[in-house]
């Protein structure tokens, strides 16, 4: 107890000395932006050594992009010198990702600061990801006078997957202004898994720097495969999932090898990816989920089946021959997936199932009837309604309220 | 007949206060603006304006600390057109008891600015209305802008300095002739900033001096208060001394002593460059900055500077 009591004020005198070691390496950075033309190496280094310094040095951070800031002890005579310390600092923030300075990095985005600060507020408010507030605010700032304003608040947008200023990127990339567009497809080149379905769609339909595209495509591209072996399980999922259309065999053997990840959604999302793109690979995993015992596995079968069918219709023959399959669990969810995802044609083979004998897949085509709205079923979906089992009725009087009275 | 009664009461009730409210309506914007300490110094400035209407020296001059300057701003917001005209509060106290019994103030005051950091704060106001003479009773128009400057005392807000009739006319050239000593005095806080000397700069500076931005204006009402709250200053120097090589080229352009030489004012003009000990940039800049200074310690000291004044170039 006692050498406890010794140890505790050691311990304590080594994180207050530690804390302080902190504020004065913030100092030190601050000073070498001051001291540094932006964007010259120096600078760019001061940035990294914060970024490294990460969340610890986010709270001095957060003041020094704060005009109060600079009242009192730690005024600046010189305006150019605060625009180096508050884009460096903004900058930082949007890299460590510290979500708590979204709102004051929105307030620093508005006309009455520089552009280099303003650049870099509207950068790091789309780095630290998606929330109400911020979309409002880039949706104002990606109607500004300013073009380049509008490309960077059009590209934070996409960054928290808000496509509605796609329009200025599309733009910046077919006009006139080299440096515009050049900034266009750097900036789209650090969108990550977010940018990918943009960049590929304007690499097959852009009519003017194509090259540029392709080659911020590749760059992209490259980084959402190697995301596939992030540690993080969610990074995995989201890059598993946005690599649905790229058709590329090296692609394909590294979604296949997620189908065994430990976690479920990343499994589910890397499926739902190659089945999209018809990779026999992916629709078996999800069909096999489809008649698994595991009914957590099965729901999650039942969504991603459904998002690949309306995306691509890639597995509705396989899922009509489901119908017929010998195991009831397989029919079952091949007609909550057929009538989820509103195929029309499947309407003949889900009437047929109206007389199966297993009650629950009788139920689910009713629901899946009673979704395609196919008025052909009425007299089939009529003869259920004092079927045996009360489920079964009920989904009858249901369906029949969807095609309605005529 | 009792239902027209109650009806009768209620309206009575509630006409009087909804016209009240009715009437406060328009004030809810500026009143949204205004903070306890704010409220206090209108109170100060009201203090001054009723004791002028009502001749009362006293309820005048109650919100004015005993160490008081008052500028004469010369009809002009050009410091070159300025003079200290009071020393001390005596000599204003004698001042404004000769001008109440002389004539009476029928005035209204307009504060359009007051702005607040710490303890220190500064206002303007607008004056109109008529001096009446209060022998003849003949009124002549009357319209005067002031310059306040505040500081709080315990719990009470004290007028420090007053710059008074301040205004929009251009002040005659400068004679030229300048105060040796307070040029010594700039001198030495230039020299301060070029040799990093914080200790020695701060030792120029009055314990209660104050530093603000006038943001490139020449009028008052946006200026703002920059550095002036405790040790302030002292630590604001050695923070940008601490890695910032300061280059300074000062003109003394305008000063003024007052005749009991216990006040003085002083303008000037100068060119301002930093380089850092971290990396290559400069930063420059030219600005004019409007001095007070004070011998009441014994030596001169530096009360107020103004930076950034709206002079041309």
């Amino acid at each position: 107890m006692r050498k406890m009591l010794r140890v505790i004020p050691a311990v304590a005198l080594l994180w207050l000395g530690a804390c302080s070691t902190t504020e004065q390496q913030v100092d030190e950075q601050i000073a070498t932006l001051a001291a540094n033309p932006i964007d010259s190496p120096a600078w760019q280094t001061a940035v990294d050594g914060l970024v490294a310094l990460g969340r610890p040095a986010a709270r001095q951070l957060v003041a020094h992009i704060d005009p109060e800031f600079y009242k009192g002890e730690n005024y600046c005579e010189f305006r150019e010198e605060i625009e180096k310390k508050r884009t460096g600092s903004a900058l930082a923030l949007g890299r460590i990702q510290h979500k708590a300075a979204s709102a004051t990095l929105q307030a620093r985005a508005g006309a009455a600061f520089t552009r280099a600060e303003r650049l870099a507020c509207i950068w790091s408010v789309g780095e630290l990801g998606a929330d109400a507030a911020a979309i409002d605010v880039l949706k104002v700032h990606a109607r500004d006078a300013d073009p380049l304003i509008r490309l960077y608040s059009a590209v934070a947008l996409i960054k928290m997957t808000d496509t509605s200023a796609v329009a200025q990127v599309e733009a910046a990339l077919a006009g006139p202004d080299e440096e515009l567009a050049g900034k266009a497809l750097s900036q789209m080149e650090g969108t990550n898994y977010f940018g990918l379905p943009l960049l590929m769609e304007l690499s097959r339909r852009a009519p003017a720097r194509r090259e540029g595209i392709a080659a911020a495509l590749d760059k992209v591209k490259a980084q959402v495969v190697r995301q596939l072996e992030a540690d993080d399980p969610s990074l995995r999922m989201s890059s598993a999932r946005t690599l649905n259309k790229v058709g590329d065999p090296k692609v394909y053997q590294a979604l296949e090898r997620l189908l065994a990840d430990p976690s479920n959604l990343v499994r589910f999302n890397a499926a739902a990816s190659l089945a999209e793109m018809d990779q026999a690979a992916g629709i078996e995993f999800l069909f096999a989920a489809l008649q698994h015992q595991d009914p957590i596995l099965r729901v999650n079968a039942v969504k991603f089946l459904t998002e690949v069918q309306r995306s691509s219709g890639s597995v509705q023959g396989q899922l009509i021959a489901a119908l017929s399959d010998s195991q009831a669990l397989a029919r079952s969810g091949a007609a909550q997936v057929l009538g989820l995802a509103r195929v029309r044609d499947a309407s003949q083979a889900l009437i047929g199932l109206l007389g199966d004998a297993d009650a629950e897949v009788r139920w689910n085509a009713l629901i899946a009837l009673g979704c395609i709205r196919a008025p052909e079923a009425r007299a089939q979906i009529e003869s259920r309604l004092h079927d045996e089992d009360q489920t079964v009725a009920y989904y009858a009087q249901w369906a029949l309220q969807q095609l309605g009275q005529g | 007949m009792a239902f027209r009664q109650d009806r009768h009461n209620m309206m009575s009730r509630w006409f009087f206060p909804c016209l009240i409210a009715l009437t406060l309506l328009p004030l809810v914007p500026a009143l949204a603006q205004e903070t306890p300490e704010t409220l206090l110094i209108r109170q100060a400035l009201d203090n001054d304006k009723f004791g002028r209407r009502r001749g009362e020296v006293d309820l005048a001059l109650s919100a004015f600390a005993p160490k008081l300057v008052v500028y004469a701003g010369g009809r002009s917001a050009d410091p070159r057109a300025w003079q200290v005209l009071h020393e001390d509060l005596e000599g204003f106290r004698a001042a404004v008891g000769q001008e109440l019994r002389g004539g009476r103030y029928e005035i209204e005051r307009q504060v359009p600015y007051i702005h607040v950091r710490g303890k220190k704060a500064i206002a303007t106001t607008l004056d109109s209305g008529q001096v009446v003479d209060r022998a003849g009773g003949a009124g002549r128009a009357y319209r005067s802008e002031c310059l306040w400057f505040f500081e709080k005392v315990e719990d009470k807000w004290l007028v420090t300095a007053l710059a008074q009739e301040i205004g929009d006319e251009l002040p005659a050239p400068a004679t030229g002739a300048q105060a040796g000593e307070i040029a010594e005095v700039l001198r030495d806080e230039e020299e301060g900033w070029e040799q990093g000397s914080a200790g020695g700069l701060a030792g120029l500076y009055d314990e209660g001096a104050a530093i603000l931005d006038a943001g490139g204006l020449l009028r008052p009402e946006k200026w703002v208060l920059l550095l002036g709250a405790g040790e302030e200053i002292e630590n604001w120097l050695a923070r940008r001394l601490q890695r910032i090589r300061y280059q300074l080229d000062r003109q003394l352009v305008y000063t003024h002593v007052s005749p009991g030489g216990g006040e003085a004012l002083a303008l000037t003009r100068e060119r301002l460059n930093a380089t850092y000990e971290s990396g290559p940039a400069s930063h420059q800049l030219e600005r004019w900055v409007l001095w007070t200074l004070s011998r009441r310690s014994g030596s001169w000291k530096i009360t107020n500077a103004v930076y950034g004044l709206g002079l041309p170039q």
